[in-house]
């Protein structure tokens, strides 16, 4: 490597690891840590040399574990996460392809993967997919409430119920209770998402939106 | 003497008396281990001297690192090894010594890191970070080994030494005991099925329901609890004072809301600044 495509090679490395967005996928990145870390010797120098840990490179690094088809899902830029590609590169081959199918279609997360992990360990016979909707069921369920008083609105449950299942699909609607003077309408986090997304495409905050809806 | 003279040392002047933290040494494993470090010795010789206890010309010396290697010679039927000596040095400056060499090298069991740790931590008077000090391990880990040599039942610390369980399943179990030793019996079985949250839930009852009993828990464990956040819609006329609130301070409505709130729990004694 000459000394221009060392510096080419270290400022695409900076420019990756230490932004957000980022101009290059994963295999490119490593590639350049590679060939950075057969240039200059070792990993930690090149962790000196761009300013991040060589646990950190290291990351980038084990993308080269994943099997071909995931890859090319790497590649494709379907799968962009350093921390999703470092922890799913623990696991085996057929677990990888299966797990992948489930992060392209945003039903995994990294921290998904971390936990899931000793989990596997200890039932290496159950099916992968399985083990993801036990862990995902294990979770404590996280419910926004929306909080209204019942003097601000003269809609009924009913009508609430009808009003927000347009907003934010009747799946995403646990329960919408009388509490003392006010109503609570319990919403999943998702609906939560959604109810946020809508306001801001109307042009509106949370609470504007929610005064509009219920009156 | 300095360490780092290297002198030749008849094996017969060598009786090892347990200062070395290794004592895997016997398992089927570790025999075949041996063998294989022999035969590499044979074709490479001796890379890197043993150290001694001790003082060169006092025998018998005592191995403080390099005991893998001492069996290779002695397997060997070899005559002498290489060997440094440490000088007269104390208990606990041979056990560090062969500590931090033997973490760095082989994985070590259980056993071994445990009752390293645990002697030098009673050595220096239960300060934790004494023992960080010298070995360079973390806080984390010194207290869990610390925690499970005290509390952890004997099935439990068999567990861990069989590899069975992780040394954060036995402290869940401990936790979740609460002192219960055949409660931490029970509940160390059913742990190593859960997921992380089921575990997690798991300590937080059994350590808010000390007497609840180990089936309650664990059925308690399996139930993911709802977690409520609560969006306050405020009333129209309250909603309207804050816009206009925080457009003339020019702060965001959120912003102000939060220093609002904690100027009142402040001003009526709820909020003690620490």
């Amino acid at each position: 490597m000459t000394q221009e495509e060392l510096n080419k090679a270290i400022a695409r490395v900076i420019l990756s690891t230490k932004r957000k967005s980022r101009q290059y996928n994963l295999i490119e990145i490593a590639s350049d840590i590679q060939k950075l870390k057969t240039s200059l010797g070792s990993l930690n120098e090149v962790a000196n040399v761009i300013g991040i840990s060589s646990g950190m490179l290291n990351q980038f690094l084990s993308v080269f574990k994943l099997p071909k088809n995931v890859l090319k899902l790497v590649e494709e830029r379907k799968i962009d996460s350093v921390a999703i590609v470092h922890y799913l590169s623990k696991y085996s081959n057929e677990d990888i392809t299966q797990l992948s199918d489930l992060i392209v279609s945003n039903n995994l997360s990294s921290q998904d993967l971390r936990v899931l992990l000793p989990y596997r360990k200890q039932f290496p016979q159950e099916k992968v997919v399985d083990l993801v909707d036990k862990l995902h069921q294990s979770k404590n369920i996280k419910v926004s409430v929306i909080r209204v008083s019942e003097d601000d609105t003269c809609k009924s449950i009913d009508d609430l119920n009808d009003l927000f299942a347009t907003q934010v699909g009747a799946e995403n609607i646990i329960a919408i209770e009388m509490n003392k003077k006010n109503i609570d309408i319990k919403i999943s986090k998702k609906g939560e998402k959604i109810l946020r997304e809508t306001a801001k495409k109307n042009k509106l905050s949370l609470q504007e939106f929610i005064s509009k809806i219920i009156n | 003497m300095d360490i780092t003279t290297v002198l030749e040392v008849p094996l017969s002047d060598i009786k090892l008396q347990g200062t070395n933290v290794r004592s895997d040494l016997e398992t089927p494993n570790s025999k075949e281990n041996i063998v294989e470090l022999a035969e590499n010795i044979k074709i490479n010789g001796l890379l890197q001297p043993i150290v001694l206890r001790g003082e060169f010309g006092k025998p018998p010396y005592d191995v403080i690192v390099g005991q893998r290697r001492y069996l290779a010679h002695l397997h060997l039927g070899e005559e002498n090894i290489k060997a440094t000596f440490s000088g007269e040095i104390d208990d606990t400056s041979a056990l560090l010594l062969s500590l931090s060499e033997n973490m760095c090298r082989q994985e070590m069991n259980y056993e071994d890191i445990s009752n390293a740790i645990t002697t030098l931590y009673k050595h220096y008077g239960n300060d934790e970070y004494q023992v960080q000090k010298h070995t360079g391990f973390s806080i984390r880990m010194i207290r869990s080994y610390v925690k499970i040599d005290a509390h952890a039942t004997e099935k439990i610390k068999l567990l861990i030494k069989e590899n069975k369980i992780s040394l954060s399943d036995a402290k869940r179990a401990i936790d979740a005991s609460q002192g219960d030793k055949e409660k931490a019996d029970v509940l160390i079985d059913e742990l190593v099925k859960l997921s992380k949250y089921e575990k997690k839930r798991l300590v937080e009852s059994g350590m808010n329901n000390p007497s609840a009993k180990a089936d309650e828990l664990i059925a308690t464990a399996k139930q993911p609890k709802l977690e409520e956040t609560i969006i306050l819609n405020l009333p129209r006329k309250v909603h309207k004072a804050l816009l206009e609130a925080a457009e003339k301070l020019s702060i965001d409505i959120e912003e102000l809301t939060v220093n609002t709130l904690v100027n009142w729990l402040k001003t009526n004694d709820y909020l003690i600044e620490s």
